[in-house]
């Protein structure tokens, strides 16, 4: 495999972590923020920026860490498998980060001392959402990692 | 192996020049299973709950019984849960009557749980549990334990909210997050602040906590707590009838993970604290001392703590905290309680599965 291919897979799967994250993190602040809002606190539109940039800057590592190591379990996989289904590829990819960040929260919280590790993990929705969040990370490291179609006449296949 | 410090265990000198008082630690009993608290005998023995499920005996020659105390409530024993704490009513000289605190359900559903008993000098008799949190929850985390008396004879049971629950800490249909008060027979005092409300739970006396570990009650009857926050949101808090102490909708902390809990530190009708804590000690019991060892500490809140392996002494200013001191951070030990024993010293439990039980007295 020529380097510049190597580089490439490689800033891709960069690119599909801090989407992943992004996403992820946004999903952390607005269910919190919901939680909060179904207490009577007010949360306006300013409030609800400076508490995500706040998720952005402090929690977006963390979960960061978290989401580059189920990718890079969870991109071969999902690599390998594309490769015998085509037509599913797209969605294989995004179960890849989907299924991949439910691992790793469940692992979180067998090994660390607290529950849950994440707080919008603690209902279904907030899971759902956030393993969504990274599914759509791992799915577009698909979609951009896709081989082109062959243009020509197809003798066999 | 159990040992009393006369018998030649360690003796550790201290006289550090960061603290006002010198002092010696002795060891008066090692080998604890995860020792949380300690309550004195009038015949100069104490008890000693351990985590794991044991009460024990420290007899009034200072020699730990190799067997627990017979008659103990069985607890749920996992992560923080287990058997927490031992009080003995303000009337157990003749009653012989006192109190523990202890997790009891399974994993999947428990509870806090309150059983009063009577001890006849070697066992407990007729321990039944006399109350117990709703609703259950899932977990093995936040289940507050400390026990105090008011001057009334009832007595205040401190919560914790479990963890994953913690915006329940601002509902009051149910236990979890608070702290409640009760009669002796575990029933709720009809003069407690949230009876007659639609749906509270009568035994309720305040509310929006996170997980209280410490508590007490002075001389003129004022109520000071303290409870763990998230990462630095330790507070110490004055305690009155029916407030709300904000837990999760203001804190000064945010989550282990960084995240946010609240973007406030402030709403109207939610109690201040007197201090918090950033970066956070864990604050696991408290006593005011009064004793008359330590003149300097006269008056003054002392705090053991997990995470800071110190015992935090905080001057009370009136209604107000005061400076601060460190002590006890040369013995490197997680401390899970701290108590004023009759005889004016400290006595400190160390937090661990073999913990020790130490007392500090002056160095001369």
């Amino acid at each position: 495999m020529k380097v510049m291919t190597v580089l490439r897979i490689v800033f891709l799967y960069l690119l599909a972590v801090l989407v992943a994250t992004l996403l992820g993190s946004l999903v952390q602040t607005q269910f919190n923020l919901a939680a909060l809002q179904a207490l009577d606190v007010p949360v306006d539109a300013s409030t609800r920026l400076h508490s995500s940039l706040h998720d952005l800057r402090f929690f977006s590592p963390f979960l960061a860490l978290m989401v580059a190591a189920c990718l890079l379990l969870a991109l071969p996989l999902a690599e390998a498998l594309g490769r015998i289904f085509k037509p599913w590829r797209w969605l294989l990819y995004f179960l890849a980060g989907f299924v991949g960040i439910w691992a790793a929260c469940a692992l979180a919280n067998y090994l660390l001392p607290m529950p849950t590790f994440i707080a919008a993990t603690r209902e279904t929705p907030g899971l759902l959402s956030l393993m969504a969040a990274v599914g759509l990370g791992s799915a577009l490291f698909g979609r951009l990692t896709k081989p082109k179609a062959r243009r020509g006449l197809r003798v066999l296949g | 192996m159990n040992k009393f410090a006369l018998l030649g265990t360690s003796l550790v000198l201290c006289a550090g020049a960061a603290t006002a008082a010198d002092y010696q630690v002795e060891t008066l009993a090692d080998g604890l299973s995860s020792p949380w608290s300690l309550a004195f005998l009038p015949d100069g023995g104490m008890l000693v709950t351990e985590r794991s499920g044991q009460l024990r005996l420290i007899d009034v020659a200072g020699q730990l019984r190799a067997e627990p105390v017979a008659g103990v409530p069985e607890a749920f024993v996992n992560g923080q849960s287990g058997l927490m704490e031992v009080a003995l009513a303000p009337d157990f000289a003749e009653s012989g009557e006192l109190f523990l605190s202890y997790s009891c359900g399974t994993r999947e559903a428990n509870h806090t749980c309150l059983a009063a008993a009577t001890f006849n000098g070697e066992t407990l008799e007729n321990a039944h549990e006399i109350f117990r949190v709703q609703p259950a929850k899932k977990g093995s985390a936040h289940y507050g334990g400390r026990i105090a008396f008011l001057p009334d004879n009832t007595l205040l049971l401190t919560l914790g909210d479990g963890f994953d629950y913690r915006e329940q800490a601002q509902n009051t249909a149910n236990h979890l997050g608070s702290i409640v008060r009760l009669n002796r027979d575990g029933s709720a005092p009809e003069d407690n602040p949230f009876v007659g409300q639609a749906d509270a739970m009568p035994e309720l006396y305040s509310i929006g906590h996170r997980n209280v570990q410490g508590i007490l009650v002075d001389d003129a009857g004022r109520v000071f707590s303290h409870e763990h926050g998230p990462r630095g949101g330790d507070e110490i808090n004055l305690i009155e009838a029916g407030k709300n102490y904000g837990w999760p909708k203001i804190t000064y902390g945010i989550d282990y993970n960084g995240s946010q809990i609240s973007p406030y530190t402030e709403l109207p009708g939610l109690e201040q604290p007197l201090v918090y804590w950033d970066p956070s000690i864990a604050p696991s019991g408290m006593t005011l001392y009064q004793g008359e060892l330590f003149p300097e500490w006269q008056g003054s809140l002392l705090v053991s703590a997990l995470a800071g392996k110190e015992v935090r002494r905080v001057e009370l200013n009136g209604d107000t905290a005061g400076e601060q001191e460190s002590l006890f951070t040369e013995l490197g030990q997680r401390f899970r309680d701290v108590r004023t024993g009759p005889d004016g010293a400290v006595y400190l439990l160390t937090d661990s599965p073999s913990g020790q039980l130490l007392r500090v007295v002056p160095a001369n």
